[in-house]
């Protein structure tokens, strides 16, 4: 391969100007000619019966332009059809949309909501899966079955899915082993937290089609469940993403975009629905609250000999997308570790809470911790160091993962090796007040790099300029305004500076699975390659004409194309593109892109939609902390992040994206929780619900570790999520290590970690036993 | 964006009022009485009207009154500092860093950086949130507020302030025009220190100690006590007062101080931390601020006794 002039640089990304001015345009900040303002009118009760809604006081209040409610549409979902826009005749959890008003000003929308009188008759409920698993819970649905769904899912009583995955025999290596470690673990729920609330402002034209312009992450998958819920044509539908304020997860699918579109629908007017703060933390799709326990089995040797786990997760009322993460949680509750015998069982169960579903790297906060405080636990036990027992453990190059998928390159060995040079693991350091505790942690793993279509288009102007067009979303990685047109000025031969994106819009741009699964890079920059190829070709094809020699005899660099070895015979792109485009045929070209399937043995599944990591990249976190010892508190001293990235396209945007995780993570371990009281919740502004600030988080150090993947752009992995998936292993690893208790329950707060040390491990440690649930 | 929009929204509903004097600031809220309503920094205020918990016809701004901008000694050796100085200036005052060190402290813990350019002593004191810093410290450094109404002025102790759930012995045809400490014994010292989850949180808990200490260096002469964060209002504490006043000062003595908060207070159990928790933090921040507070009372009577 011949050396790379772009890829592998930090060049100005191409939204720059625009966010750091302020001039960005977001969703919210759209103001229409007529437009009228939504509200979501929203059940309080967790699960009731529909007696009667009257709105006839809302339609009756001057400024209101339509209320609509009850059976409209269709069903929709992200795994599993079960969702509608509107509850029929039950609510199933508090903020359950129930009608959907379209008001001159926002402030009567909020007026004629509060008309809105609805009469329950309130059903028992339950909020935690424990109790929802029990045999005499009351059902969250009737018929599960009843729902359009996947083939394969298994699902039954309050259970959403329920996955397996097993292989060998576990009960004749237990009984054989010398030793057994078990432990259980609760992690639990926290909000994405996007600068930008959810908004989205949709138009209809004559014909009753829609334009949708939304602060999304997806915008085809956004289109597609509007198709669903409101039975339009796809062609009548065109979803647009705006600058996107942050996602996280929580812009993966339709929320606001389907009141938005149904109230334009109904007024034939402009309508913009925009989540208030609020809003946005009661009635969002976050983390999953999960249990986790896990069994392992030593050999003599002191490796693992077996495993056995199990955990819930709390799906809440709906599916959205815990079928499919379920099986998520299941490939990374074992570890990245050489298991001879190995079951994992995962049921995602029904309750009265709000959906919860994508959060950036789901399941992985809750599934890490577990395992890795699981795995300090061992080798504190065989008298081991925590990284001598996971060199001894980790799977290695030509391993086969878990669900059977091959393992050619593992990069473990070596994030594990620098993790712990960098914190200089072993050395403790003093404390910086007497009595005080220090501690140093490490939790390492493995994460996937989600699949999904991808294409791209590439147009040529008369300046030679160059618009790309792609249908990802820009969510704020550099993706799509760094990376994807390095990775054009690359193999094209132009400057970066000549390229512009156009992107995310249903209707202007091809299709891509959207912003999620940290796959944009890796999907769509394959595609971005691909067209890249293909224009270049078309360029040498016509200049061929035009300079009189043969195709395989001319090169394109720095937008000049040129016949090789012979000076002075060359073309700008501008001079070809200026020519050809008024007197010939414009060029164009296009590339797609979906990735081969990752081979993995079926015999080791059962109720997955999931089966192997695609391009599974390796990390390994290390932290210290110091904890007052008189109240508990925990400060994050020192942190290192490495990440294996296969190859880095845009390092800043990489390192960006290894910073902002580790902070959310850790800020996921100590800080954040999004606390349910009876399904309703408790904290929902930012006073309350605590994010951490840059007074509370330590210098993030970023090391990037390049182990080239298969399939993906110069060997590029994902890497979006991996960062916030670590922290939560290496802080408590730390905790446990400086006040000599492990710390079974997240967050770790101040209180949990003094309770710990007035009485030890027992005060964090959930009374539960999962294997006991039938 | 659409946030900021609603709540300019919101405090343009109503009419603002920009007085030059205290005098005619006490006129306006005299004409306009309940419909009216003073704003300092805005600190509290804008998050009330954002939340529709006050919903004033007028709010009479006090940027524009000089008076209320400065900070100056008092002819009794000790200082007077505007209700309309901000917590920045405060925390970054000289005079207060060398004198009152604890309320230097105290301002420096509020909120965040930027909030803390915007927000005011006499706004912090007059919303008696019961989880504001300053009050405590000043309870701690025995001092008192100025309150200017219609029949003259009037000065009653900082720990008097506070009478519930964000209300305070100000009439609502008063202004809280300044804060007045007393000077710094030859033998005292005070702290305030402040538990939180984050560094722009509320106080989990504060902790206000100030300390006399008698000729003899031992004997507690007299000590002011105030917490924040763990009642329905900012709280004087009285029964740790009790504990020390009059006995020598000691680990013993301490430790019944600390012991004595903790049982005197009453905290919440809230999605930030238990009642146990904080009861518990009490004691450790009453103990920790106590041992800040004697040490610069020693060093101060050092520093007199070298005088001499």
């Amino acid at each position: 391969m011949t050396a790379t002039t772009v890829v592998g640089t930090s060049p100005r990304r191409l939204d720059l100007d625009d966010k750091i001015t302020g001039k960005a345009r977001y969703a919210s900040d759209i103001q229409l000619p007529g437009m009228l303002y939504g509200k979501i009118v929203r059940s309080d009760r967790p699960h009731a019966r529909i007696l009667k809604i009257d709105v006839s006081a809302a339609e009756e209040l001057p400024g209101v332009e339509a209320v609509v409610y009850g059976d409209i549409g269709g069903y929709f979902g992200e795994a599993v059809r079960d969702q509608r826009l509107f509850a029929v005749e039950k609510v199933r959890f508090i903020g359950e949309p129930i009608a959907a008003i379209a008001a001159d000003t926002a402030a009567t929308a909020e007026l004629a909501a509060s008309l809105i009188n609805v009469e329950y008759d309130d059903l028992p409920a339950v909020f935690h899966p424990l109790d929802a698993l029990a045999p005499d819970a009351p059902l969250i649905h009737d018929d599960l079955g009843a729902f359009a769904q996947p083939e394969g899912l298994v699902r039954y009583g309050n259970v959403c899915g329920e996955i397996t995955l097993a292989y060998g025999d576990i009960d004749s290596a237990f009984a054989a082993a010398d030793k057994i470690v078990e432990g259980v673990y609760s992690a639990h729920s926290a909000h994405q937290a996007p600068m930008e609330p959810r908004a989205a402002v949709a138009e209809v034209d004559g014909n009753g089609a829609l334009t949708i312009r939304a602060s999304t992450q997806a915008p085809f998958a956004v289109r597609h469940q509007l198709h669903e819920a409101l039975g339009l044509s796809y062609g009548d539908l065109r979803v647009v993403a705006e600058t996107v304020g942050g996602g996280f997860g929580s812009k993966t699918e339709a929320h606001v975009e389907n009141y938005a579109a149904l109230l334009a629908r109904e007024t034939g007017r402009p309508v913009k629905v925009a989540n208030t703060r609020e809003e946005d933390l009661s009635f969002g799709s976050p983390r999953h609250p999960m249990l986790i326990q896990i069994k392992t089995a030593l050999d003599a040797n002191g490796n693992i000999a077996a495993r056995q786990a199990k955990a819930t997760m709390d799906a809440g009322a709906y599916s959205g997308g815990s079928p499919l993460l379920a099986a998520v949680a299941a490939m990374l509750i074992p570890g990245p570790y050489r298991i001879p015998n190995l079951k994992v069982d995962v049921l995602a169960v029904h309750t009265n809470n709000v959906n919860f579903s994508a959060y950036r790297g789901p399941t992985g906060p809750q599934a890490v911790f577990a395992v890795e405080s699981h795995t300090d636990e061992i080798a504190k036990q065989l008298g081991l160091d925590p990284v001598t027992f996971r060199m001894r453990n980790i799977f290695t190059d030509g391993d086969t993962g878990h669900s059977g998928q091959p393992l050619p390159k593992v990069a473990l060995r070596e994030t594990i090796a620098k993790a712990a040079e960098a914190i200089d693991l072993g050395t403790e350091n003093p404390p910086s007040r007497p009595g005080w505790r220090r501690g140093k942690g490490i939790a390492c793993g493995w994460w996937p790099t989600s699949a999904g279509a991808s294409g791209c288009s590439i147009l040529f102007n008369e300046d030679g300029t160059i618009s790309v067009q792609s249908g990802a979303a820009e969510i704020g990685t550099g993706a799509v305004m760094a990376a994807i047109p390095q990775i054009v000025a690359e193999e094209l031969g132009v400057r970066y500076e000549d390229i512009r994106m156009v992107w995310g819009d249903t209707a202007s741009t091809p299709m891509d699975a959207g912003a999620l699964g940290s796959r944009t890079l890796f999907n769509m920059g394959r595609a971005a390659q691909r067209a890249a190829q293909a224009a270049k070709a078309e360029l040498i094809r016509r200049a061929a004409d035009l300079l009189e020699a043969a195709e395989a005899d001319l090169d394109i660099r720095d937008g000049l194309i040129r016949v090789k070895g012979v000076p002075d015979q060359e073309l700008t792109i501008a001079e070809l593109t200026k020519t050809q485009m008024w007197t010939s045929e414009p060029i164009q070209a296009g590339g797609s892109f979906v990735v081969d399937p990752t081979d993995y043995d079926p015999s080791r599944w059962t109720g997955s939609l999931l089966q192997a990591f695609n391009a599974a990249s390796f990390h390994c976190h290390a932290a210290e902390v110091e904890v007052d010892p008189d109240t508990g508190k925990v400060e994050v001293i020192d942190y290192v992040a490495v990440q294996d990235a296969g190859f880095a396209v845009f390092p800043q945007g990489v390192e960006g994206q290894m910073e902002g995780g580790a902070v959310q993570g850790i800020g996921y371990s100590l800080f954040e929780e999004l606390i349910f009281e009876d399904g309703r919740v408790a904290n929902p502004n930012l006073a309350l619900y605590k994010l951490p600030t840059a007074l509370d988080v330590p210098k993030v150090r970023t090391v990037i570790v390049e182990s080239a993947s298969e399939h993906g752009p110069y060997g590029a992995k994902g890497v979006g999520e991996p960062p916030v998936v670590f922290p939560s292993g290496a802080i408590a690893n730390a905790v446990a290590r400086a006040i000599g208790v492990p710390v079974h329950t997240t967050p770790i707060s101040a209180e949990r970690v003094l309770r710990s040390l007035r009485e030890g491990e027992s005060a964090t440690i959930p009374n539960i036993d999962l294997f006991a649930i039938e | 964006m659409a946030e900021m929009a609603d709540l300019h929204e919101e405090a343009q509903r109503a009419n603002y009022l920009a007085p030059s004097t205290i005098d005619e600031a006490l006129r306006m809220l005299a004409e306009h009485g309940e419909g009216a309503k003073p704003i300092a920094g805005g600190q509290s205020m804008l998050i009330l009207l954002r939340w529709g918990l006050a919903a004033p016809t007028y709010l009479i701004g006090l940027k524009g009154i000089p008076e209320l901008q400065r900070i100056e000694a008092s002819s009794d050796g000790g200082l007077k500092i505007g209700a309309m100085v901000t917590q920045y200036r405060i925390e970054t005052s000289p005079a207060v860093q060398r004198a009152f060190p604890a309320l230097a402290e105290a301002a420096g813990a509020v909120a965040s950086p930027n909030v803390r350019r915007q927000a005011t002593i006499g706004g912090n004191l007059a919303h008696a949130d019961p989880a504001a810093d300053p009050p405590a410290a000043l309870i701690a450094l025995n001092a008192e507020v100025e309150l200017a109404g219609p029949n003259g002025r009037r000065r009653i102790p900082v720990r008097e302030l506070f009478t519930g759930f964000l209300e305070t012995a100000i009439e609502p045809n008063e202004l809280l025009v300044s804060v007045h400490i007393p000077p710094a014994q030859p033998s005292s010292g005070a702290a305030y220190l402040k538990h939180r989850a984050r560094a722009v949180d509320y106080a989990l808990v504060g902790a206000g100690f100030g300390l006399t200490l008698a000729a003899d260096g031992e004997t507690v002469e007299a000590v002011h006590i105030g917490l924040a964060g763990v009642a329905d209002t900012l709280l004087w504490a009285q029964s740790a007062e009790q504990a020390l006043i009059g006995k020598p000062v000691n680990d013993e003595t301490l430790r019944a101080a600390a012991k004595a908060a903790s049982e005197e207070c009453n905290p919440p159990s809230d999605t930030e931390a238990s009642e146990w928790y904080r009861r518990e933090m009490v004691g450790v921040f009453v103990r920790r601020a106590s041992e800040i507070a004697l040490e610069r009372a020693r060093q101060s009577l050092g520093r007199t006794g070298e005088g001499r």
